[in-house]
């Protein structure tokens, strides 16, 4: 697997899908999958009861995973690691984080042009003349084309010998795996439960796309590639008409601070 | 870090200001109010738990920077985090939060907690504080023209490098 080996999953799917049809939600879900994939990335699910009359809830939380931070990763991988790389353990509420990723990204266009065509290989494949900057245009070059062609390729003979080799060879088909990691999602035939079988969290992993795909849920864990907006902005609106002081059971008027030159606390 | 003192970090880190199942959490409240980046607006709690801890170890008042103390601000008024889930079951100790009289006397004062603030901060966390977060003094205490403004009603529109010094 010469090509996918060496290709994050963005890019490959920058590769092989047509310009009009490449979403952004798609860009940065599928480079989410290969960053949990390859553990640099770990999803934790936290319990927690912010009072006790409120019920136990489990929430997820992302963190950096045991693989951590390298100098490997490219420059549209970076947006996902920075936010939890401040401190060891540190946890981001995963709605929250998902919403910094987006702020991080900018635009389709910026994670495309910016981030994803920073890699040289990449630069290689599409067209920067100016025409194409200004209009935002994602064309191939020769050099692209032909990749495309040998990716296409690599991806139709998994598709033929991976399920196979799953159940006739699984060593051979986890080192498969475990070099293309995130591309196997392009491999779409493949058998859930038998991945399970010697990787339980790749399979976990695999599944929550598959289930956000089917818009389907997963134990409240494939709010995952909602658009943040939605998210965010009901919780606008819940706020108690923006931003009032909604709930305070006996808030008898902020008494206020204004113009502190400094605080200072005592202990 | 002494071992006691270990230990009480890992609590303040542990402890969550945002609630996970409200869907307009503390963060995204502080983010929207200061008009910061989700990712910023963490960072800064993440060196509001620092200045708290801080100021247990201490024994002695500090100041926080301007950011900081938003985020000091508004887990105040979330009354039962601040006193019942952190001060008390956290920190086990009550935090007061006392702002300036005002006064030439009080600026030098507060001016001189923050820079020992800072040193404390260098010698407990082995490293500097983020100056994005902990600005200088100059600029802690120079910069103090803060207004709330309805963005409704009112563009913000940046000054020009040149005028920034001058006090309209």
């Amino acid at each position: 697997m010469e090509i996918l080996s060496q290709l994050s999953p963005a890019e490959v799917y920058l590769l092989i899908t047509p310009s009009q049809q490449i979403k952004f939600k798609d860009l940065l879900k599928y480079t989410l999958i290969d960053l949990l994939m390859k553990k640099s990335l770990h999803i934790e699910e936290v319990e927690s009861q912010p009072h006790p009359s409120d019920p136990v809830t489990t929430t997820p939380f992302i963190q950096a995973g045991k693989n951590g931070y390298t100098n490997k990763h490219k420059k549209h991988e970076l947006i996902f690691l920075n936010p939890v790389a401040a401190e060891d353990n540190y946890q981001v509420l995963f709605r929250q984080y998902i919403k910094i990723v987006y702020e991080n990204a900018t635009d389709k266009n910026q994670y495309i042009f910016k981030k994803i065509f920073a890699e040289p290989a990449m630069k290689a494949c599409f067209k920067h003349g100016t025409w194409s900057r200004l209009l935002n245009w994602i064309r191939l070059t020769k050099f692209g084309k032909v990749q495309k062609v040998k990716v296409e390729d690599e991806i139709a003979v998994l598709k033929d010998e991976l399920p196979v080799l799953l159940q006739q060879n699984p060593p051979k088909a986890k080192d498969i795996l475990y070099s293309i990691y995130g591309n196997v999602l392009f491999i779409d035939v493949l058998d859930l439960d038998l991945i399970k079988e010697f990787d339980q969290e790749f399979a976990q992993i695999m599944q929550r796309k598959v289930a956000s795909n089917d818009e389907m849920g997963c134990g409240g864990c494939v709010m995952f590639f909602e658009p943040y907006d939605d998210i965010f902005d009901s919780g606008f609106e819940d706020a108690g008409g923006e931003g009032g002081c909604s709930g305070c059971g006996s808030d008898g008027g902020c008494g206020g601070c204004g113009g502190c030159g400094g605080c200072g606390g005592c202990s | 870090m002494k071992p006691d003192e270990m230990i009480l970090w890992d609590k303040i880190k542990a402890f969550k200001l945002d609630d996970p199942s409200a869907s307009f959490t503390f963060s995204d409240r502080l983010a929207r109010e200061n008009n910061w980046r989700l990712q910023y607006a963490l960072r800064v709690v993440q060196e509001y738990k620092k200045f708290m801890f801080l100021i247990c170890v201490a024994g002695h008042p500090l100041t926080p920077s301007d950011q900081v103390d938003q985020v000091w601000h508004l887990h105040l008024i979330y009354t039962q985090s601040y006193w019942r889930d952190f001060c008390q079951n956290t920190l086990g100790k009550f935090i007061q939060h006392g702002p300036t009289k005002g006064g030439s006397a009080e600026k030098a004062k507060y001016g001189n907690w923050y820079e020992k603030t800072k040193e404390l901060y260098q010698i407990k966390f082995n490293q500097l504080p983020p100056s994005d977060i902990w600005p200088s003094s100059q600029i802690r205490f120079g910069e103090l023209r803060f207004a709330r403004i309805n963005l409704h009603r009112n563009w913000v529109i940046a000054k020009p490098k040149i005028f920034k010094k001058w006090k309209f």
